[in-house]
């Protein structure tokens, strides 16, 4: 009976895998996994938002009291600068755009509290800054009055001319002007130079709709 | 002969003179860029109208008496529509009825102006700080009731246009400069006025927020929006909740919008003693013109 049972069965031996051939198996199988995961998530990953807040810059949703009224006749007086530009083949100066009756440049289209600005050009190579200050409200603050962004700059930058300061923004490629507004809490002097490194706050729009790509390099 | 053959030549070479002549004249004309231009709102025909004159042809999207806020598309304004060069187009919320039909249109050479792209434009009250907790900030649509943002917008416009047609484009910016001019004289004139009173006591409220944007560039504050619906009758309990925030406001001037119903008012002044002024919100009447400066000029005279 016991030779029987020994005749029918067969004792085979497997011999084990090598352990460095299973260790390689594992890391083949784990290297795909990795791939198909690197994959995916270059697939659906989202873009890298170019139009990010930098820290030089301010949301207009963000100006306090009568700033941000300041900040729409700025972007209001624009157009009429670039037109003026465009036809005169120089930037007006501040007693043009006052015979233009241009708000901000005028005070009286402006509410009492905005009144007390003084305004100065400062012209670049193919760029120009109309810097304004408010020495009045600054000396009400001392007093405890709320606080209010005491200076603004208006830069224009005409794209078409070769060099420019940066940072800037190209909206649409027919563009040929882009319009920054800085504003800094205190009253400075204005003076050559990088705005974002001297504390000045570029406003840009909340609506991010509105924001296009920020160029920082240098290069014409 | 001679002499009697000269009267008759004379004749007949004037008149290829003038063939001629009206032809060119005529060539020309047919030659000249003359567009269509479709407004979804009041204020943005009345603006179109005097950046162009009559050298384009402005129509208005919607009846005169509809109401943009619920307005619905007929198939007749989808026609209008094919037929334009130019839409003018809030984008922000007042015109949602032309959203539709700006996907549906079959109108490749339709080009769309947004007034209130490059617009800074002010959050819906009470939602100034959404975006300190990160939500998403909700923007109030009505940038055309003011006039710092009607001259922003329409030169907006009249630089597109411009592009559209460059031969106009002189004009149309020499047009846009006059009315900015115009609305700039009437902005100077209302703060003047206010100048010259005492707003020290005064606590201000709007029954809904449209009028923001006009406020600000008066440099009057408003306290409180009592309903920020607009265009719905107030139920009963809808009328309490009014009455209590303007109480708890401590608001003592309510401004409402025209069609507001005199009973309203009446309670309303009767509970709280807040006295109740009439403004437009330019979006209601014929299509003129002159629509949006008479309809502001109102707003100014009733603050």
């Amino acid at each position: 009976m016991r030779n029987a049972n020994a005749q029918g069965y067969k004792e085979v031996i497997v011999a084990p895998l090598a352990a460095g051939r299973e260790v390689l198996g594992l890391a083949v199988v784990l290297c795909c996994l990795f791939l198909l995961v690197g994959l995916r998530h270059v697939q659906v990953a989202p873009q890298e938002d170019l139009t990010a807040k930098k820290s030089y810059q301010i949301k207009d949703i963000r100006l306090k009291n009568q700033a941000p009224l300041l900040y729409r006749s700025l972007v209001g007086a624009v157009d009429s600068i670039t037109w003026t530009y465009e036809a005169a083949g120089n930037w007006p100066d501040i007693s043009e755009l006052k015979i233009e009756s241009l708000p901000p440049f005028v005070g009286d289209f402006l509410p009492t509290g905005l009144r007390g600005f003084s305004w100065e050009m400062h012209q670049g190579e193919t760029w120009v800054d109309y810097y304004g200050f408010n020495k009045e409200a600054a000396q009400e603050e001392k007093q405890g009055a709320d606080p209010l962004e005491n200076s603004f700059i208006l830069r224009i930058i005409d794209l078409q001319a070769g060099q420019y300061p940066y940072p800037y923004v190209q909206g649409a490629q027919e563009d040929r002007f882009t319009a920054q507004i800085w504003i800094n809490p205190h009253i400075v002097d204005y003076s050559e130079g990088s705005l974002a490194e001297r504390g000045w706050k570029w406003v840009v729009s909340g609506n991010a709709a509105v924001n296009g790509k920020v160029t920082e390099s240098s290069g014409s | 002969m001679k002499k009697m053959l000269r009267p008759q030549l004379m004749l007949v070479f004037s008149l290829i003179f003038c063939l001629v002549f009206f032809s060119m004249q005529a060539y020309a004309q047919e030659k000249k860029c003359r567009l269509n231009i479709g407004a979804s709102l009041h204020p943005y025909y009345s603006w179109a109208k005097n950046i162009v004159g009559d050298e384009a042809n402005v129509t208005s999207i919607i009846p005169p008496g509809a109401d943009p806020h619920a307005y619905q598309p007929m198939p007749s304004d989808m026609k209008k529509l094919e037929n334009l060069d130019v839409v003018i187009i809030n984008g922000i919320g007042h015109d949602e009825f032309i959203k539709p039909m700006l996907k549906a249109i079959e109108n490749d050479k339709l080009v769309v102006i947004n007034t209130s792209k490059g617009l800074p434009l002010i959050p819906v009250f009470g939602k100034h700080y959404a975006f300190e907790k990160g939500d998403k900030v909700s923007y109030n649509s009505h940038t055309y009731i003011a006039i710092t943002g009607a001259i922003q917008q329409m030169q907006m416009i009249a630089r597109k246009l411009g592009r559209l047609c460059p031969d106009q484009a002189p004009l149309f910016m020499k047009n846009a400069r006059a009315y900015s001019m115009k609305l700039r004289n009437m902005l100077q004139s209302a703060l003047m006025r206010i100048d010259m009173l005492n707003l020290n006591n005064l606590r201000i409220a709007t029954v809904h927020d449209g009028y923001s944007y006009l406020f600000q560039e008066l440099g009057i504050e408003v306290s409180a929006v009592v309903q920020p619906r607009h265009g719905v009758k107030p139920s009963a309990r809808q009328l309490e909740d009014t009455i209590k925030r303007i109480k708890r406001a401590k608001v003592n001037v309510l401004f409402g919008e025209l069609d507001y119903e005199k009973k309203y008012v009446d309670i309303i002044y009767k509970e709280t003693g807040c006295r109740l002024y009439a403004l437009s919100h330019i979006s209601n009447g014929a299509y003129t013109k002159e629509f949006f400066e008479q309809a502001i000029q109102r707003n100014i005279d009733a603050l």
